[in-house]
């Protein structure tokens, strides 16, 4: 076989494909398959109906297929060919990588078909095909190639549920292992999914509120009046009576007409069909009535499939795609009508108060119970919530418990209010938590994950780490908060309230970025004095003259002989190690003494022990930045010079003739307007961008765009002007990652710097944000300039950047 | 603010002397921290409500969001607090009084606990305050009369049961989250597991159940009516604790019991019956 077991890795040779039985979807048409790939090209994923064999080819294949091929054409292309005819050809996405593993996603939903890069099936979708006649019977998943070696290793078939959160785990707890402990969890987990819901009340006297009285026999069915108030009009029989009296009703039919409102489905036989249709339109229940009525129809029109022994299967239609039904979705209630119960308290069987804020909702215990296991024990264990119709919840944040309210009743976050609002989603997250309530919690984790920033990092470190089930967000932000060391170290003093654990991870971080190890130190002295304002070591070193280092770290002091052999004292520049060798903190904490030594020796003698190489300490960070620092007006320091020597490999070429930046103005290329003249590094008499208008402001500007794998930490830059007359007064500087979104660097207002024709300026950026590393640049004309012929034009002649380069 | 070691104890006591039930006495009273810890150990807890504020200390407030900002040390004395809170709710679960408790208090409590990194200690709470109530349940068990020994254990069980169901309410949260990621027993199970070790393997219950059990089996197979369902209930506990249980405790010596009483009857059937073995 192809197939290397031992390893959980395998080679699939040129022409060939390998099948496994254990590479099948659960349902047939549904599924998704998640893989890391290595090769060339023609990274190959056929969808079949049944196990092929080695030989198998797609090409050759009669039987019905999809096929998903990565970096076609020489890897570059994306094909999909549904029964060996090409139906997508799509250029440059989705491509293999021949250097290392990549990982992908593929997932089939009747026809839709999605692909995706990366270890989280769902996320970063890259592209989307939905085939018009689907295929519903592809089950069995083919690993295939074309002409060369494809490697796949950490294959995972995953079933499409509404929890791709519990995906994301699976994927990571999968990892290089044999999958059979894994895949048993992961059914434990959708199986628990699968139960939960409306349909566990049906029929059940739990927290039911009013009941039935039918046939003949007189049995009593219970059942909630909100639920029942949501699907159709029982009229006023709901609001004064706890017994609604149905004599002519026999059981089977109110049996499957409460089936129906609680689970969106059921079975009736064909000879009471009747009796149902004529009980759903009593009490409104349309949908139902509609069905009843189409069957009794089709049953008319083919008078063969009339057999009145047989069973009928009715199910409402759900609106949703992906399987699974949440409350209220997928059920035949009327939403707009649940909505307006929770605003008017309509049948409501609870009042809730907030400590502190008195009556808050008037709620209804079924809704509450059947999102929350502690709510529904809380009102069924025989506590004093369950005896009284009132619940006084303390220490709850009243937003939250509110937005919580409303996602239990319309079963979807209300994004617009919580998107933006980072403390709210929290405390939302939290409270999913404390309650249990899994759905809002995975929304929740979706939610932060999407609008992830530097700046919201920390506080959601803070409270992430607590709590258990959040492993997928702390890591992602503890990722960005090393990606971003230097601003989030900066920005905020907040860093030091995170827990050891945390911040040892982020220091330990493969990804952690800093412009210096200076400031690694600087951040483990703050974090380990819980510092309250900023200091650099300096200050904590005439700080620690003046008392023990015991008093000045409390009880983080075993923390700090931890924590600095982190920063990795051998990149810093000798001058400064030998301050630091002279310094308080090294008379005062023997480990920092020793790691100065050990770094002074270093340096001045090169290792003593070959071994200690490999020690991360001396070796470079992976992603360090080059240091551009500003000396002069027009001097050959900046970013824009280097670029244009290659990095420093031969003679300054002009860089936009290189093409290895790109500049473009406001208006059109022309004489006085020529992108090349502003990097060209000498003086042009006139140079400017024009005006124009955009959403009815004028923003008249230059962008410098330093490519795609380039970034810059930007903390000072030169412009000079042109020979005009038109000084520019009121202008914004602002980088920008995608060139869409940009973040003000520095804000000039009414600023006399320049005054003369031909004269150069140069600002600091100051700030945190000088520390966030940005792909675009652009200064954009805040205010007419003193020219009054032509106030809009932006005239310089040479723009410089200065920084933290990578 | 820091070293002010001054406590304000408000107690609510439930007017013993008055039969109205909604009488209380308040008291307010100062202390230090030494004699707050005292007068906690002394309070008759079970008609007692309790309220402490430490005077310029953040330590009672709640513990939410905020105080993950405000750097709010939650520390063991908070945790002490907490876990009498809900010690006492467990006695009162186990004393049928669990109308009388707001499960909104303890189930916040118990995940404030858990949240707060007090998991092991709640846990190891748990195990003690249970077993502590299991052995008062064995010596009433063992103190039933001969002919009331079944019933006893049969309504402790039953006790057993459905204050285990009301605690694991309590702490769902813990079950959730805590237990899986230490591997520790989860709750129902850990409850099952201590009442089998303190009441059913205990030396003075283990012999004398084993004893009753045959004892009427052996009558009914004499011919006299015994209270089935009583049996089928110890036999559906045994069930619950396991099959080993069931096994070791009632199957083994059953099987042996039987065998002996059959070869008996046989024995008996063949000497009376006059048939000629060929």
């Amino acid at each position: 076989m192809v197939e290397k077991q031992q390893k959980k890795f395998l080679t699939v040779a040129p022409f060939e494909c390998a099948w496994r039985n254990d590479l099948r979807f659960r349902e047939a048409g549904r599924g998704c398959v998640a893989f890391e790939a290595f090769a060339h090209n023609d990274v190959t994923v056929v969808f079949r109906e049944h196990v092929g064999s080695q030989h198998y080819h797609y090409k050759r294949d009669n039987s019905p297929h999809y096929t998903v091929i990565l970096g076609s054409h020489r890897n570059r292309r994306l094909k999909i060919e549904v029964d060996g005819k090409t139906v997508v050809d799509a250029a440059g996405i989705g491509l293999c990588c021949s250097s290392a593993f990549q990982s992908y996603w593929i997932s089939i939903y009747d026809g839709l078909i999605s692909i995706g890069k990366g270890r989280y099936p769902f996320q970063n979708l890259v592209f989307e095909w939905l085939d018009s006649n689907p295929n519903c019977s592809v089950q069995y998943v083919g690993l295939s190639s074309w002409d060369k070696h494809v490697g796949y290793r950490n294959v995972n078939v995953l079933p499409l549920t509404q929890n791709h959160i519990s995906l994301w785990k699976h994927v990571n707890g999968g990892e290089y292992e044999g999958d059979e402990g894994g895949v048993e969890e992961m059914e434990n987990v959708s199986r628990h999914h699968e139960n939960w819901g409306l349909q566990n009340f049906l029929e059940s006297w739990e927290l039911s509120d009013i009941f039935f009285i039918v046939g003949e026999e007189e049995k009593t069915v219970p059942a909630h009046k909100v639920i029942l108030a949501a699907s159709g009009n029982f009229g006023s029989s709901l609001c004064n009576q706890d017994v609604i009296q149905l004599q002519d009703v026999s059981y089977p039919v109110l049996r499957a007409f409460l089936q129906y409102i609680y689970t969106g489905h059921t079975k009736i036989l064909e000879s009471q069909l009747n009796s149902l249709r004529a009980l759903s339109l009593k009490y409104e229940v349309m949908p139902l009535v509609k069905q009843c009525e189409e069957i009794t129809e089709r049953f008319k029109l083919n008078k063969k499939l009339f057999d009145s022994g047989k069973n009928v299967e009715i199910s409402y239609p759900s609106s949703k795609i992906h399987c699974g039904t949440t409350f209220p979705s997928g059920l035949p209630l009327n939403m707009q009508r649940l909505e307006q119960f929770l605003i008017t308290g309509e049948y409501s069987d609870v009042d809730i108060y907030i400590g502190g804020h008195g009556l808050i909702a008037q709620p209804h215990k079924i809704i509450l119970g059947l999102w929350s296991v502690p709510f529904l024990k809380m009102f069924t264990n025989g506590m004093s919530e369950s005896i009284s119709s009132k619940a006084l919840l303390q220490d709850v944040p009243l937003e939250a418990f509110k937005a919580m309210l409303e996602f239990m009743y319309y079963g979807e976050l209300n994004k617009e209010e919580t998107m933006d609002i980072d403390t709210l989603l929290l405390q939302l997250l939290l409270l999913a938590d404390q309650f249990g309530v899994t759905l809002l919690h995975q929304e929740c984790c979706k939610t932060l994950l999407e609008c992830l920033s530097e700046d919201t990092v920390c506080p959601i470190l803070q409270v992430i780490s607590s709590v258990p089930p959040c492993k997928l967000i702390e890591e992602t932000c503890e990722k960005k908060f090393s990606m971003h060391f230097d601003y989030c170290t900066t920005a905020s003093i907040d860093f030091v309230l995170l827990d050891e654990a945390t911040f040892s991870k982020i220091l330990k971080h493969p990804d952690l970025t800093v412009t210096s190890e200076e400031r690694v130190l600087n951040a483990i002295l703050l974090w380990c004095m819980q510092a309250k304002e900023f200091y650099v070591w300096d200050v904590v070193d005439e700080m620690i003259l003046n008392s023990a280092p015991e008093l000045l770290f409390g009880e983080r002091f075993q923390s700090i002989n931890y924590l600095l052999p982190l920063v990795r004292f051998p990149l810093l520049p000798y001058a400064l190690l030998k301050k630091l060798e002279r310094s308080g903190l090294s008379r005062m904490i023997p480990t920092f003494d020793f790691l100065v030594k050990e770094a002074i020796c270093y340096l001045e003698f090169g290792l003593a022990n070959p071994q200690g190489d490999r020690n991360a300490r001396f070796q470079h960070r992976r992603s360090s930045f080059k240091e551009l620092q500003y000396i002069r007006d027009g001097d050959s320091n900046g970013v824009l010079y280097f670029i244009g020597t290659s990095f420093g490999e031969h003679q300054w070429v002009n860089p936009v003739l290189a093409k290895r930046i790109c500049v473009s103005a406001s208006s059109p290329i022309s004489r006085h307007t020529d992108p090349k003249v502003l990097v060209s590094r000498t003086y042009q008499g006139t140079s400017f961008a024009g005006p124009r208008i955009e959403d009815g402001k004028n923003c008249t500007r230059w962008i410098i765009d330093i490519g795609q794998d380039h970034q810059l930490m930007c903390n000072y830059y030169t412009l000079r002007q042109d020979g005009s007359r038109a000084y520019i007064r009121s202008w914004n500087f602002q980088g920008s990652l995608d060139g869409k979104t940009w973040t003000n660097l520095r804000v000039h207002e009414n600023d006399q710097t320049m005054c003369k024709p031909g004269q150069f300026a140069s600002w600091p950026i100051i700030g945190p944000n000088a520390l966030l590393p940005f792909r675009f640049f652009r200064v954009l004309l805040a205010a007419p300039t003193t020219d009054d012929t032509n106030p809009w034009n932006f005239c310089i002649c040479f723009l410089e950047l200065y920084g933290y380069f990578h | 603010m820091e070293d002010d070691d001054r406590w304000l104890i408000v107690t609510v006591d439930r007017d013993s002397r008055v039969s109205d039930r909604d009488r209380y006495v308040v008291n307010v009273t100062i202390v230090n921290f030494q004699s707050l810890i005292k007068a906690a150990l002394g309070l008759d807890l079970r008609n007692t409500i309790i309220l402490v504020w430490g005077i310029g200390k953040t330590m009672n407030a709640p513990p939410q969001l905020e105080d993950f900002k405000h750097r709010a040390v939650v520390d063991s004395t908070y945790a002490d607090m907490t876990w009498k809170i809900l010690e006492h709710a467990i006695h009162e679960i186990y004393n049928h009084n669990t109308s009388g408790l707001c499960m909104e208090e303890l189930y916040r409590n118990a995940y404030n606990m858990v949240l707060h990194k007090f998991g092991e200690k709640l846990y190891s709470g748990l195990v003690l305050t249970l077993t502590s109530h299991l052995k008062e349940m064995a010596k009433s068990i063992e103190a039933a009369q001969e002919g009331l020994f079944l019933e006893e254990l049969n309504r402790k069980w039953a006790d057993h049961n459905k204050a285990l169901q009301i605690i694991g309410d309590i702490l769902i949260y813990m079950d959730k989250t805590f237990i899986p990621s230490t591997h520790k027993t989860p709750i129902h199970e850990l409850g099952l597991n201590l009442w089998r070790d303190n009441i059913i393997h205990s030396s003075k219950i283990q012999p004398r159940l084993q004893d009753t059990l045959l004892e009427l089996v052996q009558r009914e197979r004499t011919g006299e009516v015994i209270n089935r369902d009583l049996m089928r209930n110890i036999m559906n506990m045994f069930m619950d604790l396991g099959s080993s249980v069931y096994q070791e405790d009632f199957e083994i010596p059953f099987l042996e019991v039987s065998a002996d009483f059959y070869r008996g009857e046989s024995q008996q059937f063949i000497e009376c019956c006059d048939v000629e073995i060929i």
